[in-house]
């Protein structure tokens, strides 16, 4: 057990909101502004410096306001909240909170070993070359199967958890150098490396979300300050 | 304020699809959820799209601007 226990988690992963940058609202206040002065005034295009406004405020800003708009939607969509608005992923969420060490996702989200408002694409994400894209054209795949309603009972993963995700991080450490069973050998230690002896499920870290075991688990609280 | 010419009437247009798109995006950043990024980047970029391709249909209705 970790720390205290609680018969149920935090409700933290309700919708949340995040502001965008502060540049953001700039451009959008001045694009907005413009566009509305071409709207109630289209006639000031027929002087020459009025045809170089509307270039600007109807089709230079609207582009860097979309653009910003999309790149703030693109971080947004790594966070934990984003992830958890689908409901079928809530008791995915619901498990980070697991008052128990066995639980692989729960011990790296309590202990900070992944950031925790980016905890599910800290580890759902490849980090090979193309990670990022990869999982951004997944999610929209599973926003298609989301809200057509044609997900799967039970939710799985394409692919078995590549063991280069864990060492990512892990590999080299000394806490994971120290463990006799990832290094007493050069025979398992390149088993490793390879993917030949997974690290979730040959039998060593073999416990994840586990989401239908959740109704008996007991759940950590959650950190006193937010 | 004299009658509106065609081009005008298209840059009026343009005004009113890339406004719509701001309130769309707007609105889509008030959550973050995956439906604010669905409806942004469907509903909201499909209305900039419209708007800035009115904007340039009237560049080219209204043809070469005249020195002054």
């Amino acid at each position: 057990m970790l720390l205290a226990a609680s018969v149920a988690p935090p409700a933290e992963f309700n919708l949340g909101s995040l502001s965008p940058r502060p540049e953001f609202y700039f451009v959008f206040t001045i694009t907005a502004l413009l566009i509305l002065a071409l709207l109630v005034r289209p006639d000031l295009t027929r002087q020459r410096a009025g045809k170089m406004l509307a270039f600007v405020a109807l089709f230079v800003l609207p582009i860097t306001t979309g653009w910003m708009g999309f790149a703030e939607h693109w971080e947004r969509s790594k966070t934990k909240e984003f992830c958890l608005s689908c409901h079928v992923m809530k008791p995915y969420g619901k498990s980070l909170y697991v008052d128990d060490n066995e639980y692989i996702p729960a011990v790296h989200f309590q202990n900070n070993y992944v950031p925790s408002d980016h905890a599910c694409y800290t580890c759902h994400t490849s980090y090979a070359l193309y990670g990022s894209i990869q999982a951004k054209m997944n999610g929209m795949r599973h926003l298609w199967v989301y809200y057509t309603h044609s997900y799967p009972d039970t939710i799985k993963l394409y692919h078995p958890y590549n063991n280069r995700e864990c060492l990512h991080c892990h590999g080299g450490s000394r806490k994971f150098e120290a463990v006799s069973a990832h290094k007493d050998t050069d025979t398992t230690f390149t088993a490793i490396v390879q993917g030949r002896v997974s690290c979730l499920e040959s039998g060593c870290h073999d416990v994840a979300h586990e989401v239908h075991t959740l109704k008996d688990a007991e759940f950590w609280p959650g950190p006193k300050e937010r | 304020m004299a009658a509106l010419t065609g081009v005008e009437r298209r840059i009026r247009w343009s005004a009113i699809f890339l406004l719509a798109g701001l309130a769309v995006e707007a609105a889509s950043l008030l959550k973050v959820a995956a439906l604010s990024f669905v409806v942004f980047t469907t509903v909201g970029l499909l209305l900039f799209a419209v708007g800035a391709a009115l904007f340039l249909l009237s560049l080219l209705e209204a043809g070469p601007a005249e020195k002054t």
